[in-house]
C-alpha cells in the first residue's frame, strides 16, 4: 500500500512541491532562528575561548560569567601555584574603562592585561602589527570591529592614540576576535599597564590563568585548586557552559531571542501543520474510499505517516540546508551571530517531523471513523 | 432460476432504523424497514432524495452501523461485528461503485483495478495483471494505463465497476452509478453491470432515481421516508444486454 501513498503524493506535482516549500520554509526558519540564538550565546563566551594558552580559570568564588569582575587578592596567584599539579600561572586583569578620543569623546572599552613576562592571554590573529609590540610603553592592540567604531573610515593605522584614565595609550596593533556579547571595542595590554589605565580602586587582580602540567586532568587540578585556595577553578570548557548558563537565566537579553526563536518554531510549526492538514484533508475522500474497500486503520495510518515522514525528511534537508548557507554567509560577510551545534539540527528535525505527523494524523482521523458522506459524495 | 424464498436471502434487514444526530438536530433517516436482497439478481433501490437510500445501503455495505435493527448479511449480522471486522467483511464480502467514481486520482486506471486486490496482500504485479485481463473483458484495455481524469465519465465508471468487481465479491453495492452521466452512457454502464455482475453467486443492489434506468431491475424496492413502501419484480423481459465478456473467473 505504501507505493499507493508515494503516488497519492508525488502524482499530483505541484501540491508536492508546494507542501515541500512549505515545509522547508518552516525548516530554515526554526534552524535559522535557533542558530542565531545559539550563535549569541556563544558570543558571551568569545573572551574566554580567546585565551587559547591556559586552560583553567581562577576566580573569585562568587563570580558567575566573564563579564562578572570580583577581585582575587594578589598572594592568591602564588596560592595556586603551590597547587600540585599546576604547570604555570599568571595574572590577568579583565575590567572596563573609558577611552577619550581625540574629538573629546567618550568610548566605553573592555580592557584584558596580559602577563608582562608571558604575554599569556594576548590574542593571536593579527591584521597589523605584532604581539611583542605589547611590550612598548603604552602599547595596546584593539580589536578590528572596535578600531572601526572609532574610526570608521581609512584603512587600519598604527600609532593611533587615545587616553585612558588620563594616560596615553598607542595602538601597536590590530586583531581578529570572535565576535562578543557586547560590542564594545576590546584592548589588549600588558597586565601592568592595565592596572595604570584604569583608576586606582579598580586596580585589582581578575583572574588567574592557569595549566595543569602534562598528563594531569585539568578537570582534577581545578577541584584541586578550589579545595586547597577556596577559589572558584573551571577548565575554560566549563567556564564557556558556566558563562552561557548565567546569561540565559539571569539576564533578559538572551530570553529576548529565545522569544524569537520561539516565535521561529511556532510560525514554522503553523505552516508546517497548515501544509499537511490540508493535504491530508483534501486525500480525505481517496482515504475514505480506500477504508471503503477493506482497508485497515493501522494501513491507512502507515500510509498517511508515510507520507508525512517522506514530505518531512525532504523538506527538513532543503531547509536545514539552505539556513547553513545563509548562516554561512552571514557569519562570513557580515559576522553575524550564527552557531549550528547539532542541537540545531536535530531540535529542528524532531520539531518538523513531530509536527507533520501530528498534523497528519490528526487530519486523518475523520477517515478511521469512516463517515459514509465522506465516501459516498464522491472526490 | 434461482430461489427467491426469504430463507436464502443474501441480504437481510429486519426492523431496520437509523438516527443521525442528537436532540433537535436528530434525523430519521431510516424508520423500521425490512427487506431482502437476493443473489442472481439485480435489485434496484429507488425514492426522492432523502429518503434513505444512501443510509441504507451503506448499513447493508458495512460502512454505518444501523441504529437499531438487524441486518445480515452472507448469514453474518453486521451488528454484531466489531470495526476492524467490518473492515475486514467488506474486503472479502463487497464490492462498491459510487455516482463519482471515486477512482484515486494519481493512479492509473489498471492500478485503481488492482487496488481492491493490493488491500487484500495479493503482490503488485499479480494484481495488475488481474487488473489488465478485466479492463479488457470490459473493452477498455486500451485505457488501461490512462489517468481518471483523461476518461471519460462513462469510461471512469467502467474502470469503477472493474474495481468493484476485481475481487468476486458476492453483494455488490452501486450508489447512484448513472446519475452523473448522459441518458446513452447511463444506459450502457446498466447493461454493462447487468452483464458482467449480476451472477448466480452475487447480489447486485444499486441505488437510483434515475428513472431511465428503473427497467433494468429484476425486483424494484420503493424507499419513502426511511420505509419500503412498495417491492415490485419485474413483469417483463429483461432488457436486451449486448453480448459481453464474462469476467474471468477466479
Ligand atoms: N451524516 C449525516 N448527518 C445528518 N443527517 C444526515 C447524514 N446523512 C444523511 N442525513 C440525512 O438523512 C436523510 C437520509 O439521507 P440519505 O443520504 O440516506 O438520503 P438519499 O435517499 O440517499 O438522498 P439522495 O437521493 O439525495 O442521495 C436525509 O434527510 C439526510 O439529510
Ligand atoms: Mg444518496
Amino acid at each position: 500500500m505504501l507505493w499507493i501513498a508515494l503516488k497519492m503524493l508525488v502524482g499530483n506535482r505541484g501540491k508536492y512541491v508546494g507542501m515541500i516549500v512549505g515545509v522547508s520554509f518552516a525548516a530554515l526558519l526554526i534552524g535559522q532562528q535557533a542558530s542565531v540564538f545559539f550563535g549569541i550565546m556563544w558570543h558571551t563566551t568569545s573572551q574566554i575561548r580567546e585565551v587559547r594558552d591556559a586552560d583553567i580559570w581562577v576566580m573569585n568564588p562568587n563570580v558567575e560569567y566573564i563579564d562578572d569582575i570580583k577581585p582575587l587578592r594578589d598572594t592568591d596567584l602564588y596560592r595556586v601555584r603551590g597547587v600540585e599539579g599546576v604547570a604555570w600561572a599568571v595574572k590577568y586583569f579583565k575590567g572596563g574603562s573609558r577611552a577619550r578620543l581625540d574629538d573629546g569623546q567618550y568610548q566605553q572599552v573592555v580592557l584584558n592585561g596580559v602577563d608582562d613576562a608571558t604575554l599569556v592571554g594576548a590574542p593571536r590573529d593579527m591584521i597589523i602589527g605584532s604581539v611583542d609590540d605589547l611590550r612598548k610603553p603604552d602599547a595596546i592592540i584593539i580589536d578590528d570591529l572596535g578600531y572601526r567604531l572609532i574610526w570608521p573610515d581609512g584603512p587600519f593605522e598604527l600609532g593611533k592614540v587615545f587616553e585612558m584614565n588620563d594616560r596615553r595609550a598607542v595602538i601597536v596593533g590590530v586583531c581578529r576576535i570572535g565576535k562578543t556579547f557586547q560590542a564594545f571595542p576590546i584592548i589588549y595590554t600588558r597586565y601592568s599597564e592595565a592596572t595604570a589605565f584604569v583608576p586606582v580602586e579598580r586596580k585589582v587582580l581578575s583572574f588567574v590563568l592557569a595549566k595543569a602540567q602534562p598528563g594531569e586532568d585539568s578537570q582534577e587540578v581545578c577541584r584541586r585548586i578550589e579545595q586547597q585556595c577556596g577559589l572558584r577553578a573551571l577548565t575554560r570548557k566549563d567556564f564557556c557552559w558556566q558563562t552561557m548558563y548565567t546569561y540565559f537565566t539571569k539576564t533578559a537579553i538572551p530570553i529576548n531571542f529565545g522569544i524569537t526563536m520561539l516565535l521561529g518554531l511556532i510560525v514554522g510549526a503553523a505552516i508546517t501543520a497548515q501544509t499537511f492538514y490540508m493535504f491530508t484533508l483534501e486525500n480525505l475522500r481517496q482515504f475514505g474510499t480506500l477504508k471503503a474497500l477493506g482497508t485497515r486503520n493501522s494501513t491507512i495510518m502507515r500510509m498517511v505517516v508515510f507520507q508525512a515522514v517522506l514530505v518531512g525528511a525532504i523538506g527538513y534537508a532543503l531547509g536545514i540546508g539552505l539556513s547553513a548557507i545563509f548562516g554561512d554567509v552571514a557569519r562570513s560577510t557580515a559576522r553575524l551571530a550564527f552557531l549550528m551545534p547539532w542541537p540545531v539540527f536535530a531540535g529542528t528535525g524532531a520539531a518538523v517531523l513531530f509536527i507533520i505527523i501530528l498534523s497528519s494524523v490528526l487530519s486523518v482521523r475523520r477517515v478511521l471513523q469512516l463517515d459514509p458522506s465522506a465516501v459516498f459524495q464522491g472526490f | 432460476m434461482v430461489a427467491q424464498t426469504p430463507n436464502d436471502a443474501l441480504v437481510r434487514c429486519r426492523n431496520l432504523a437509523h438516527e443521525y444526530g442528537e436532540g433537535e438536530a436528530r434525523v430519521f433517516a431510516l424508520r423500521g424497514l425490512d427487506l431482502d436482497i437476493y443473489a442472481g439478481q439485480l435489485t434496484l433501490l429507488v425514492g426522492p432524495s432523502g429518503c434513505g437510500k444512501t443510509t441504507l445501503l451503506s448499513i447493508i455495505a458495512g460502512i454505518l452501523r444501523a441504529s437499531h435493527g438487524d441486518v445480515t448479511v452472507l448469514d453474518t449480522a453486521l451488528q454484531t461485528l466489531s470495526g476492524s471486522e467490518k473492515t475486514e467483511f467488506r474486503r472479502k464480502n463487497v464490492g462498491f461503485v459510487f455516482q463519482q467514481y471515486n477512482l484515486l486520482p494519481e493512479l492509473t486506471a489498471v492500478e485503481n483495478v488492482a487496488v481492491p486486490l493490493i488491500v487484500a496482500g495479493e503482490r503488485r504485479s499479480v494484481a495488475l495483471a488481474r487488473g489488465r485481463e478485466l479492463l479488457a473483458s470490459l473493452n477498455m484495455g486500451h485505457r488501461a494505463n490512462a489517468r481518471p481524469q483523461k476518461l471519460s465519465g462513462g469510461e471512469q465508471q467502467r474502470v469503477a465497476i472493474a474495481r468493484a468487481l476485481v475481487h468476486h465479491p458476492r453483494l455488490l453495492v452501486c450508489d447512484e452509478p448513472t446519475s452523473a452521466l448522459d441518458e446513452r452512457t447511463g444506459h450502457a454502464i446498466m447493461e454493462l453491470l447487468y452483464g458482467v455482475a449480476v451472477d448466480p453467486e452475487r447480489a447486485v443492489l444499486v441505488v437510483t432515481h434515475d428513472s431511465r434506468v428503473f427497467a433494468f431491475g429484476d425486483r424494484t424496492a420503493y424507499l419513502n421516508d426511511g420505509q419500503v413502501v412498495r417491492v415490485e419484480a419485474r413483469t417483463g423481459p429483461r432488457p436486451a444486454i449486448a453480448p459481453l465478456a464474462k469476467q474471468p473467473t477466479p
